[in-house]
């Protein structure tokens, strides 16, 4: 069985623990000679594929690593697919490369039917432009592959590639939803969001959406928009959308990786798919912290196969049990950076 | 209150006046002088070969304290007592307790002159006569933006700054007065430097070497800096690692780290202590420095002169402050912050012509 059916194999089946750290080995042992900034990486920490044991000792390789060089287990001329992360102040983007989609998709779409509730029959509003409008956003390929492969009704795509949308545009679907029985799934980034509600608000447009409907937030302002706080957050939606906590969703995700987390609001924790790990470590020693503990957020991922399954992320977060994570949010270096802090 | 007695008042509240870069009444005449042209022409009209002039310090100063460097506002308050403005600071969430406290030591009358808020104040910002803004970009853009047109608005945005190693200044001297500027507010100012360029790529290793030994000698445990730092450093150093550079870390819970690139690379860092050391030849320098432009504050150097040459290639980067190494965290306190005068840009001019007669 090659390492690709035995990836997907895992995907599909529930692993249990056993099972998970024999994969997780296999794939490390796999891309610890496959990939060369991998390889490097563990040279110069001293460490060697034969002397790991368990999942927990895998290098993660931090996200930043994707922005400086090549991370893929095979030669550019394979590569099919190229998902970039969005921009730095030096001005280049990280490149997450595919030789091969089938573990992503796959990865991408169980995640989603296993932690959501059943949306195949609602009406789609997408705030994530579509993958045909957003070649490289990985968020873009996410949500056209759940709406093409898993809705069973209508999608709108509403933004440009930019994510930007006619506010006029949106308030006229959303009081033509409102007057419709089919519940909606409005997918789209905490900006959009931002923005959406206060276009609301500034345009005095009152909607409620049909009940059962449900938000999905992806989550992220890149500093777009000022930032709200989470429960600031919920009561716009709330306010302006009649959508209750318990009917919001948030992803976690990243370029960088091929599955997702999903929280419902009203819980508040993200829960992974059984074919990925997350651990937080103490950044100052990097020794793993106990449960409730904050650190830095580490993922391990089967589905990236043909980059590198451990990845660093520059999140914070705590544990609560083994697969429960309660993020924190990001680090942001500009923050810290020159005669700037942002003002509260 | 005359220009004397506030002069004074400076004196006697800025005991630390070196930190704030003068050394006494002296250095702080010079830069009224060398901004405004005359010290008297904050006390009345004064007679030039031109004509007659005069200057008004706007009355009021609306400043958005960064709260990752408190000395910006302590400079602010000075500012403001030298012209005789009323002040409001928008402190950062966490407060500036340095600040509030030299206003709690000023005279009553003074305190009185000072408004220190914790929220924004949008309305009160618009009501002011200028707005002195620190922040990132984004910040200064949107103040910038919701300021009123007639208002004026002094932004200080993101910067970085660095130090150049010369050929020959790979030495223990150097290096110490390195180390002492990286640690200065925490490396955390547009003035910290996030890397030293070393003309001679040969050089890289031993410079390293001299800054870990100077490090070395300092207390710089990560105890009291927040998990977001920590986090920051702990990235930093995996992604440094991974692009194959020579980390020295002497434990995981030090602060300090000496990267010796292997790549000329010009890459801010977290700050705290963390600094690379970067082969710049010559001919790779450009190339470095292009994606900075205009993002570049200071510059040091491991040497006691430079030529005029230098000094117009670093300007022609957007650089606006050359200093031997050691001194980037201890500029005068007449220099231009981000090229511009900070007296200056605080006061209107109004000007009478020669041959009319002052009674």
């Amino acid at each position: 069985m090659s390492l690709e059916s035995e990836i997907l194999e895992c995907i599909r089946t529930d692993l249990d623990e056993e099972a998970f750290n024999q994969a997780a080995l296999t794939l490390f042992n796999y891309q610890s000679k496959a990939n060369l900034p991998y390889r490097n990486y563990l040279r110069s920490l001293g460490v060697a594929s034969a002397d790991v044991y368990h999942w927990t000792e895998i290098p993660a390789l931090p996200t930043s690593t994707f922005r400086d060089q090549r991370v893929a287990c095979f030669p550019p001329i394979e590569t099919t697919k190229v998902f970039e992360t969005s921009g730095t102040t030096e001005d280049h983007t990280g490149r997450h490369e595919f030789a091969k989609l089938d573990c992503y998709q796959k990865s991408l779409m169980k995640g989603f039917v296993d932690a959501m509730p059943d949306v195949s029959q609602y009406h789609w509003i997408s705030l994530i432009p579509s993958y045909e409008v957003r070649p490289t956003g990985s968020l873009s390929f996410m949500v056209s592959t759940l709406a093409y492969h898993y809705s069973e009704q209508s999608v709108d795509f509403l933004c440009d590639a930019e994510f930007n949308f006619e506010p006029e545009d949106l308030f006229e679907k959303l009081i033509e939803c409102s007057m419709s029985e089919t519940p909606i799934f409005m997918l789209g980034t905490s900006f959009a969001f931002a923005r959406l509600f206060e276009s609301l608000m500034e345009s005095r447009v009152q909607t409620a959406l049909p009940p059962n409907s449900v938000l999905f937030d992806t989550g992220g302002y890149k500093g777009r928009h000022k930032e709200y706080t989470r429960p600031e957050f919920l009561e716009l939606i709330d306010e302006s959308l009649g959508i209750k906590p318990e009917q919001i969703w948030n992803e976690y995700g990243m370029t960088e990786l091929s599955s997702q987390a999903y929280s419902r609001s009203d819980i508040g924790y993200h829960t992974f798919p059984a074919w990925t790990r997350v651990v937080v470590r103490d950044p100052a020693t990097g020794a793993l912290c106990s449960n409730r503990e904050q650190g830095v957020i580490q993922i391990l991922d089967l589905a990236n196969i043909g980059s590198v399954l451990a990845v660093s992320t520059q999140d914070l977060g705590i544990m609560h049990g083994d697969r429960h994570l309660e993020l924190l949010g990001r680090v942001d270096s500009e923050s810290l950076r020159g005669c700037s802090l942002n003002y509260e | 209150m005359n220009l004397k007695q506030r002069l004074q008042l400076i004196t006697d509240h800025f005991p630390d006046s070196e930190r704030m870069g003068f050394s006494g009444t002296q250095e702080l005449e010079n830069w009224i002088v060398s901004e405004l042209g005359n010290l008297d022409v904050l006390e009345g009209p004064v007679k030039t070969p031109a004509g007659w002039q005069r200057v008004r310090p706007v009355e009021s100063i609306y400043h958005i304290c960064a709260g990752n460097v408190a000395v910006s506002a302590e400079t602010s308050l000075l500012i403001c007592i030298l012209l005789g403005s009323k002040a409001v600071f928008k402190l950062p969430s966490s407060g500036l307790p340095e600040l509030e406290a030299r206003v709690k030591r000023l005279p009553q009358e003074w305190q009185q002159q000072i408004e220190l808020l914790s929220e924004h104040d949008p309305e009160r910002m618009r009501s002011c006569d200028a707005v002195v803004v620190f922040g990132s970009d984004q910040t200064v853009a949107s103040v910038t933006s919701a300021c009123r047109p007639q208002q004026r608005v002094l932004r200080y945005g993101n910067k970085i700054s660095m130090g150049v190693v010369t050929a020959t200044g790979a030495t223990e001297a150097w290096a110490r007065a390195a180390v002492q500027e990286i640690l200065a507010y925490q490396q955390l100012g547009c003035l910290s430097p996030q890397s030293y360029l070393c003309e001679d790529p040969g050089a890289v290793a031993v410079f390293a070497g001299l800054l870990e030994e100077a490090f070395q000698e300092l207390p710089t445990e990560q105890e009291g800096i927040s998990l977001e730092a920590k986090a920051l450093i702990f990235d930093a150093r995996q992604r440094n690692t991974a692009n194959g550079d020579t980390v020295c870390v002497p434990r995981a819970e030090a602060t300090w780290t000496v990267v010796q690139r292997r790549k000329s690379r010009l890459t801010p860092g977290p700050g705290f202590g963390f600094i690379e050391v970067v082969p710049s030849p010559a001919a790779e320098l450009p190339g470095m420095l292009e994606t900075w432009r205009g993002k570049l504050s200071s510059v040091s150097f491991s040497t006691e002169k430079i030529t005029s040459e230098e000094w117009a290639f670093w300007e022609d980067y957007g650089v606006h402050r050359l200093c031997r190494m050691g001194n980037l965290q201890r500029p005068p306190i007449a220099w231009t912050h981000d090229g511009r005068p900070r007296l200056a840009d605080l006061v209107s001019w109004t000007y009478a012509d020669p041959d009319l007669n002052l009674g």
